[in-house]
């Protein structure tokens, strides 16, 4: 597992991002809920102002109205239009003069009869240039909407002249729209600077800017139009009695302005407030993690055969505490189950080698036991045959011995030799033949000094050997076939013999008692035998003897074991062999 | 009579045991006559004038044992020692009554030999 896929880092950056993705989706809709009512709000504040502004308007265009129809009603004016034809009076002129602008306005008029012929004879500064069309209807007040004059904006406003009632005529006005600073100024107080000012007709067919307090209005065109509603909130307000309306624009710019600071200012936050998250979640999935961790260390380490390894927070009351302790149990169990197992492959495995040593020791006896069947056969053909000759040789020398008269000393030598080897040879061949011969002991009590002393009698011990008997006192009677046993003992009497031909030497004969069992050691102090032959030596054929074909160890074994005995030997410290028989004891007869 | 006489055959299918025993024996004032297998012995039985039998138990053809039975059929009076080089004594089953004195074990050795033989004379010269 690589670290950028743990589990450490997974659980904060995952919370990192739930609580991004909730916090921007929060900011939106805070942010458009709060950008609406900034701009309801603003729009009902402006719409409020704009209607204020429309009020003073239609309240100067009342004024103008009633300023007008003050002119229309005057004698002078009247009678200049019962009169067609005559000049017109000083005093109309007069009168008529009173609509000049007190302004800066600049303000053409005519005066009409009812026909709509204008009257003649009006002053020519008060005329308009070119030809005018008269308005309709002419029986009441009319004020048109603005239109576009070489030199800027102008509009029209005509009231009726009557007469006794009846209308006579009509008074017109032709008046250049002009700088509105009341309206500008109102405006200003209302909303403040930002805010611009604009009056249109209702239609929309003409839009002009009155923000400009020094210079005259200017007319909007399309495109202006557009970037001016892209930027803005417009609100309009019709000006009451008039085909005209008043516009007021105010900047998203500045409605939003704190908002954006605010908006700015909770980026901030967010971010610190994520930071925060993230670092405590990172701290708390550490140390969930960590456990974990150090939980998955403890298994491998298990898992690798370490089961002592148990996890360090099992004292934790948390969920993790619990984890450590439940895992802790389980590999308990584990090491317990594995355990036991071990304990149960060592029992197996020391049965499994018992079995496997005995099976070897069967083998080996069953491959002793072939190794005699073999020499059984050879040895009844050759041994039986060997006797005859011997019996023949003996006899010789027997009569040799008694026809020679004097012999010398020579000759004796040659006889005795002639004797012993015979007497050797007829041993050889009785080993061969007791091996190839399976019979069952004869057992029965055998005093065991007296034993011994008659097989010390059949061996022949060489000059240079000094023999040592000695049996413990109070020795049970052994429970053997005295003619195997004897056998044995012979054959152990005469090896030790052997190993001594050299130099003086010691046979020494020791029976003792010991627990139920009789043991009668032979030692000489020859030298002994090599460590690696002491099996050896008591399998059939193997001999160390120049002379011998090594059936004498092999049978003395084998009739041990038939006589419930056994036959072992060791290396006695000072040098030396020492054969060990050991024999069952029988109690008194 | 000849009972009570020094004389045996000596029977064996061994040229030169037959003749070193004969030797011995004389040696010791037995006269001996020799035979080299079991046929010769029980014809030698005829004669009726050998009472004491030296035999070997294995010969060809007639065993030292079926000739002796034959011979102490003929001749109840006479006694016999077997020598045996392959079956043990035991192994052989005579009776008592069959006459035969001892069974030595080959190489024999001379004092059992004359120990016997001098039992055996008494026993036939008895009968």
């Amino acid at each position: 597992m690589s670290d950028r896929l743990s589990l450490r880092w997974r659980i904060p950056a995952i919370i990192g991002l739930i609580l991004a993705v909730a916090m921007v989706t929060l900011s939106v809709l805070a942010y458009s809920a709060a950008k609406r009512s900034a701009i309801e709000a603003a729009t009902e504040r402006i719409d409020r102002a704009a209607d204020r502004v429309a009020e003073l308007s239609s309240t100067s265009m009342r004024a103008l109205l009633r300023r007008a129809d003050s002119v229309a009603s005057h004698p002078a004016v009247v009678n200049a239009l019962r009169n067609p034809g005559k000049p017109l009076t000083p005093e109309a002129h007069a009168a008529m003069r009173r609509l000049r602008p007190d302004t800066a306005q600049r303000v053409k008029i005519g005066l009409f009869d009812a026909q709509g012929r204008p009257v003649e004879g009006v002053a020519p500064e008060l005329v308009p240039e070119g030809p005018v069309e008269r308005p309709v209807p002419i029986d009441q007040p009319v004020i048109q909407p603005f239109r576009q004059v070489p030199g800027g904006i102008s509009f029209l406003v005509a009231v009726p002249v009557r007469d006794s009632g009846k209308v006579i005529g009509q008074l017109v006005q032709w008046r250049q729209v002009t700088r509105v600073t009341a309206s500008l100024r109102l405006l200003t107080d209302l909303i403040g600077r930002s805010a611009t000012l604009l009056i249109g007709n209702t239609d929309g067919s003409l839009v002009t800017e009155m923000s400009d307090t020094l210079r005259p209005p200017v007319i909007r065109d399309e495109a202006r139009t557009r970037q001016a509603l892209d930027a803005n909130v417009q609100v309009s307000s019709p000006i009451a009695g008039t085909p005209w309306s008043i516009l007021v624009e105010y900047p998203y710019a500045n409605i939003l302005g704190p908002l954006k600071v605010l908006s700015g200012q909770s980026i901030v936050i967010a971010v610190l407030v994520l930071v925060l998250a993230m670092l405590a979640a990172a701290l708390l999935s550490r140390g969930v993690t960590s456990s974990l961790a150090e939980l998955t260390t403890t298994a491998e380490f298990i898992a690798g055969g370490d089961l002592s390894r148990r996890p360090v927070e099992v004292g934790r009351r948390d969920e993790v505490g619990r984890l450590a302790r439940s895992f802790s149990a389980m590999a308990d169990s584990i090491r317990d189950s594995h355990d036991q197992l071990e304990r149960r492959i060592q029992a197996r495995t020391a049965d499994l080698q018992a079995a496997l040593t005995q099976l070897r020791d069967t083998q080996d006896e069953l491959l002793r036991k072939e190794k005699l069947a073999t020499i059984g056969q050879l040895a009844s053909s050759v041994g039986h045959e060997l006797r005859n000759p011997l019996g023949v040789m003996m006899n010789a020398v027997y009569i040799l011995e008694r026809n020679i008269d004097a012999p010398s000393p020579k000759t004796q030598e040659c006889l005795r030799l002639l004797n012993a080897q015979i007497k050797l040879s007829e041993r050889i061949v009785t080993d061969l033949l007791d091996s190839a011969r399976s019979k069952s002991a004869q057992r029965r009590l055998v005093d065991v000094p007296m034993l011994l002393a008659d097989q010390l009698q059949r061996v022949t011990v060489p000059p240079n050997v000094r023999v040592e008997l000695s049996v413990d006192k109070g020795l049970p009677k052994t429970h053997v076939d005295p003619d195997q046993v004897g056998q044995i003992l012979v054959n152990l009497l005469t090896n030790a013999a052997q190993a001594m031909t050299d130099k003086p030497g010691v046979l020494s004969v020791r029976a003792r008692n010991g627990q139920g069992r009789i043991r009668i050691d032979v030692r000489d102090n020859g030298p002994g035998v090599p460590v690696d032959l002491t099996e050896k030596i008591f399998e059939p054929l193997y001999t160390t003897k120049a002379r011998g074909i090594g059936l004498g160890l092999s049978v003395s074994r084998s009739l041990a074991v038939a006589n419930d005995g056994s036959l072992t030997v060791v290396n006695h410290p000072d040098g030396g062999a020492v054969f060990t028989l050991e024999l069952p004891a029988g109690g008194a007869e | 009579m000849n009972h009570g006489r020094k004389r045996v055959a000596v029977v064996d299918d061994d040229r030169d045991m037959v003749q070193t025993l004969c030797d011995i024996l004389e040696l010791h004032g037995w006269e001996t006559v020799r035979s080299y297998d079991g046929e010769g012995a029980v014809s030698m039985s005829e004669a009726g004038n050998v009472h004491l039998y030296l035999m070997d138990v294995r010969m060809p053809r007639l065993s030292g044992v079926e000739a002796w039975r034959a011979i102490h059929r003929r001749q109840p009076e006479a006694r016999s020692i077997l020598m045996t080089a392959y079956a043990p004594p035991e192994a052989l089953a005579m009776t008592p009554e069959e006459g035969v004195i001892r069974i030595l074990r080959k190489p024999v050795s001379v004092p059992d030999l004359l120990s016997a033989l001098e039992k055996a004379r008494v026993e036939a010269a008895g009968n």
